[in-house]
């Protein structure tokens, strides 16, 4: 397929926001500046991006723990989202809800839920407000592969195929559900895409270290979706490059293997298209990755100029 | 008009559907079954399947696909049948449902009920005859509602449709063929707000559910013996009407707290303890509590009753209130 | 529930004690606080009150010596056990239902709310602790009463609301009791007292008493063994004597004789004349609740030991029950005050005026006491007399206590 330069370009930034999002998220770990904890999405961001790349106005996204940064291309505020991860009252929560909630209402981000699968009918339900509406809207619900062995994920599944709702279950398939390997803990090779016959659901999997392959794969079940198909599920194949949690040291695993997948980074390999296809120069793509930093360094600056709550925000939200 | 509880719960699920097609409904045999104790009977017909889904058996979906059409513009009213089965949707309630809006945000309400039918009914057994409320008072955000009279249901129930609060609504089983004064049209009665069923002066007696009725039975016993009991439906569990509780034991300066559900743990154990906290300088003695007996529902029904608490134990309580060492 | 009563220890010495009166009677309903016996010791006659509440069962009888700790009676906590108790009609209880009874249904029957309170059951439990409700608290804080002096009719003797507003009004229609006066601090509860009739008379008594005289102890340890054993004689023959003559009946028939040979000690002083007096008008300290009384045994010295006795006997009942008649504690021209029924070796008793001396006697105790050139066991008592050194001095008093010791030393005396 044959791509405009813009819009190749438009996904590498995308893919780049995502890589920094997470990046600075480390690092600001790392500085003791985050409370609690957080799940590093490096080299996972391809996935994302391609799915995303398929999505209109008045979709609904259900995003995952990892990557969280997912948020930044959907279009949440990248300061609200920085002063959520901060624990600031400037996040979207008040610094209440932390890096399991940051989200953007306004931009179709229904939330997430810190207790992995619970929200998939969370997305079905979304999917449901898009068919009563009888629009060709989409409901993204990314999940991994650990948690594609939750039975919620499954109840909703389900129903979303009965009532033929327009959602997209896109499962990031890392490899590991923190230290154990989905060749363990499913009896089937692709947890995500096998399990869609069983809910008669058309399914792909993809390779998801190239951004490009990824928005193929979901644009085609997308557009299924749109046309009145009902639900589908895209299994991208991918690999967890960082522990499960910062801190942990992955010792569970085979170092060399996860070297292996380092040399198929999704951002060096779009890099190296850009380049080769002559859409960008190694200038230019210094240029962007600089302005694209930027960005995000001043969002933080931002960020940390918000307070901490108070006593009193906590019951702000509690009820309306 | 006199109508059953029944017939006052369906009465406002119909004419809230007939105001808003925002409002939607799904759960476990509402459409053409019309529910298994015939509360949404004829709603297909009248609504038409978008509106009234029948749902497989999965609970945690039911809920979590409410929670999603509540946040992007729907007002679903979720049935999971009998309340002992919110416990399979638990973490979608109590993590998900209670504390979306806090984890997320001003913009993320939630305009949902979770409609269940709770109480014991004569044999229903362990895992069908349990009333929730308590086990869900510990999820701050989450709004509990249990009316006692058909005109408390309907009133109730349209408010929390309108509510932008996510609601636990508690339909006791027993009552569904009770019957009572509706008043005509469109009204609402506000959430929070208890309700005095019976003034009195001797002693407070705060009665959850198919309790309000036992409560009154026992005040009518206790009447022939000069005891005046002030019997307080609060309606809404949580958030709890404190003030009219603390009005009337400023009166009496006696409380006794009745529920069906198991002693330990339970919404007395709550009350009492807040009572304790709030209201020492007015209390002539300890918070009493009647409840069921700390076992699992029995099956057979003599021993059925004799878990749950009636009149009889409750006059008891408040005659050992009053009680002197003379 | 069925409570045992025994024969308590009242005083160091104390071994055992012998019924004297039944107050309750076999069956009764008795309460926490009611003196339902007396009984005496070697020296006293003391009431026994009960310290729980029940049906009473008599297992000992008047006249019966029982040794300390052992029993006199039970208790039972309800007709049916009592007639269990009691009967040999022994009637089980009721007979349990098919189906117990609910837990959230408490043990206490039907019982009239909020009423008063005939005889309220005394609200500080064995720790000493006031339990009161939150109510209760807050009225009594508000009214200035102080918790310890309402009587708590509640559940466990506990205070509620209605005993504190019962206290309050009693206290309005008794003007002088209670007035109120700020508490200090809430932690710190300051009980203000105002003083009582009877109290204000002792009051101005005993300061009057000790600014106006030069007044001084002696003190003498005499050996009562043999006056115990002559009482205890006389107590086998309390059937011809007709009462049970105690230990202090003695030691005022003794204090009589003495008097009749030192009449300088039967006096009264008005600052400027002593008068002797010919007859022996016995003033009698006795120790009621409200306070000191010491009515007078009116010709003490015309009187034989049962007479001494019985006229003792009734003023000390009288005194006890706040019903001496008018009078009775005037005329007194020597005082006797008995201290033995405590731990007490001692004291410094404050004269009576107008009177001129006054006669106290201490526990008796057994010691090592060396007679001829051996230790032997004996019983010893002080006597000790409080004089007016402005009537008379040292010379007399040491003969006073000299006749004392011999008299008690040689019981036989005091009766001759």
């Amino acid at each position: 397929m044959q791509y405009t330069a813009d819009f190749l370009k438009k996904v590498y930034r995308d893919l780049l926001s995502i890589r920094f999002f997470e990046e600075k998220q480390v690092e600001l770990y790392a500085a003791g500046r985050i409370p609690g904890h957080i799940h590093s999405g490096i080299g996972e961001e391809a996935g994302v991006t391609g799915v995303l790349t398929t999505r209109k106005e008045g979709d609904f996204f259900k995003i995952s723990h990892r990557p969280v940064g997912a948020g930044v291309i959907i279009g949440a505020p990248l300061e609200t989202m920085f002063a959520e991860i901060m624990g600031r009252v400037g996040g979207n929560a008040l610094g209440m809800g932390g890096v399991l909630h940051m989200t953007c209402r306004e931009k179709g981000m229904i939330g997430f839920s810190g207790t992995l699968g619970c929200d998939a009918a969370a997305a079905v339900g979304a999917g449901l407000t898009i068919q009563m509406n009888e629009t060709d809207n989409v409901s993204y619900v990314f999940y991994g592969d650990g948690t594609s062995n939750r039975g919620p994920l499954h109840e909703a599944m389900n129903l979303a195929a009965i009532w033929k709702l327009p959602v997209l279950f896109v499962c990031n398939n890392n490899q590991f559900a923190i230290s154990t390997p989905s060749s363990y803990s499913s009896a089937v090779p692709n947890p995500g895409a096998d399990r869609a016959a069983a809910y008669g659901m058309p399914s792909k999997t993809v390779d998801a270290t190239d951004v490009v392959a990824v928005y193929e794969a979901a644009k085609e079940l997308v557009d299924g979706i749109r046309a009145g198909n009902g639900p589908a599920v895209l299994e991208c194949k991918m690999y967890r490059v960082r522990g499960h949690f910062e801190g942990d040291q992955a010792k569970y695993r085979d170092a060399a293997v996860t070297e292996e997948w380092k040399k198929k980074d999704c951002v060096l390999k779009m890099e190296k298209k850009l380049v080769d296809e002559g859409v960008m120069t190694a200038e230019e793509i210094e240029a962007l990755r600089a302005e694209v930093l930027a960005e995000m360094e001043a969002a933080i600056d931002a960020a940390d100029k918000s307070p901490e709550p108070t006593p009193e925000d906590l019951y702000r939200n509690l009820y309306v | 008009m006199q109508m059953t509880y029944l017939q006052a719960v369906a009465a406002a699920l119909r004419e809230e559907m007939q105001r808003d097609d925002k409002i939607i409904m799904f759960g476990e045999d509402i459409a053409e079954f019309g529910n298994i104790f015939g509360v949404t009977r004829g709603f297909l017909e009248e609504f038409g399947p978008k509106r009234i889904r029948n749902t497989p058996i999965s609970e945690t979906a039911i809920v979590g696909t409410a929670l999603g059409a509540a946040v992007t513009g729907f007002r679903p009213v979720a049935e999971l049948m009998y309340a002992d089965f919110t416990m399979v949707a638990f973490t979608e309630i109590f993590h998900c449902v209670s504390k979306w809006r806090f984890m997320h945000g001003a913009d993320y309400k939630l305009p949902m009920v979770i409609r269940c039918a709770m109480g014991s009914s004569f044999g229903a057994g362990s895992e069908h005859s349990n009333c929730v409320e308590s086990l869900f008072m510990h999820a701050p955000g989450l709004t509990i509602i249990s009316p006692s009279t058909p005109a408390d249901a309907k009133g109730l129930l349209k408010s929390a449709i309108r509510s932008d609060n996510p609601i636990l609504f508690c339909e006791h089983k027993q009552l569904y063929q009770t019957k009572g004064e509706v008043p005509e049209g469109d009204y609402t009665i506000p959430i929070g707000v208890a309700d005095v069923k019976r003034p009195g002066k001797d002693v407070t007696v705060i009665a959850v559910g198919l309790m309000v009725r036992r409560a009154l039975e026992a005040a009518e016993k206790l009447e022939k013996e000069g005891i005046s009991i002030e019997v307080i439906d609060p309606r809404t569990i949580a958030p709890f009407d404190k003030e009219t509780v603390f009005e009337s034991i400023r009166k009496t300066h006696h409380a006794i707290i009745v529920e069906e559900s198991n002693k330990t743990a339970g919404i007395g154990a709550e009350l009492a303890a807040m009572l304790q906290e709030e209201m020492y300088d007015e209390l002539d003695g300890p918070v009493g509590r009647v409840a069921a007996l700390d076992v699992p529902m029995p099956y057979n029904i003599t021993l059925e009753k004799h878990v749950i608490p009636d009149a009889d134990d409750i006059a008891k309580a408040v005659r050992a209130q009053l009680a002197r060492s003379l | 529930m069925i409570i045992e009563l025994v024969m308590p220890r009242a005083g160091l010495t104390m071994v055992e004690g012998t019924i004297s009166a039944w107050l309750a009677k076999e069956g009764d309903k008795v309460k926490k606080g009611d003196a339902i016996m007396e009984f005496e010791n070697e020296k006293n006659t003391i009431e026994f009150n009960c310290n729980d509440e029940g049906y009473l069962h008599i297992t000992a009888q008047e006249g019966e010596t029982v040794a300390v700790g052992a029993p006199i009676a039970a208790l039972a906590s309800t007709e049916e056990e009592y007639k269990t108790l009691a009967g040999g009609a022994s009637q089980p209880a009721a007979a349990p239902a098919a189906v117990p009874a609910a837990p959230t249904a408490p043990a206490v029957e039907t019982v009239a709310p909020a009423t008063t309170a005939a005889a309220p059951v005394a609200a500080a439990p064995a720790s000493g602790r006031v339990s009161a409700t939150g109510l209760a608290k807050k009225i009594a804080k508000q009214n200035n009463v102080t918790l310890s002096a309402v009587k708590g009719t509640g559940p466990n003797g506990r205070i509620i609301a209605q005993d504190v507003k019962d206290y309050i009004a009693a206290a309005a229609s008794a003007p002088a009791a209670a007035v109120a006066a700020p508490a200090a601090y809430a932690e710190d509860v300051v009980a203000q007292i105002p003083l009582s009739g009877i109290r204000k008379a002792i009051a101005k008594n005993m300061y009057t008493s000790l600014q106006e005289m030069a007044q001084c102890t002696a003190c003498a340890e005499i050996d009562v063994t043999d006056l115990l054993a002559y009482r205890q004689r006389l107590v086998e023959a309390t059937g011809f004597l007709g009462c049970k003559v105690t230990v202090n009946d003695l030691l005022c028939m003794a204090v009589v004789k003495m008097l009749k040979k030192h009449p300088m000690a039967n006096a009264t002083f008005d600052g400027k004349v002593v008068s002797q007096h010919s007859a022996v008008n016995l003033s009698v300290a006795v120790a009621a609740e409200a306070g000191l009384m010491v009515p007078v045994v009116k010709n003490a010295d015309k009187m034989n030991l049962v007479e001494l006795h019985n006229a003792m006997k009734k003023l000390a009942e009288q005194a006890r029950d706040k019903c001496l008649p008018d009078g009775s504690q005037a005329g007194g021209t020597f005082t006797v005050s008995n201290v033995g029924m405590f731990p007490i070796d001692w004291s410094t008793p404050i004269i009576n005026p107008p009177q001129v001396a006054i006669m106290g006697f201490g526990r008796s105790v057994k010691k090592p006491v060396v007679v001829g050139d051996e230790i032997k066991i004996r019983s010893m008592m002080n006597a000790f007399l409080t004089f007016d050194h402005r009537v008379f001095d040292g010379l007399e008093v040491g003969r006073i206590l000299d006749d004392m010791k011999t008299l008690l030393e040689h019981p036989e005396l005091i009766t001759l």
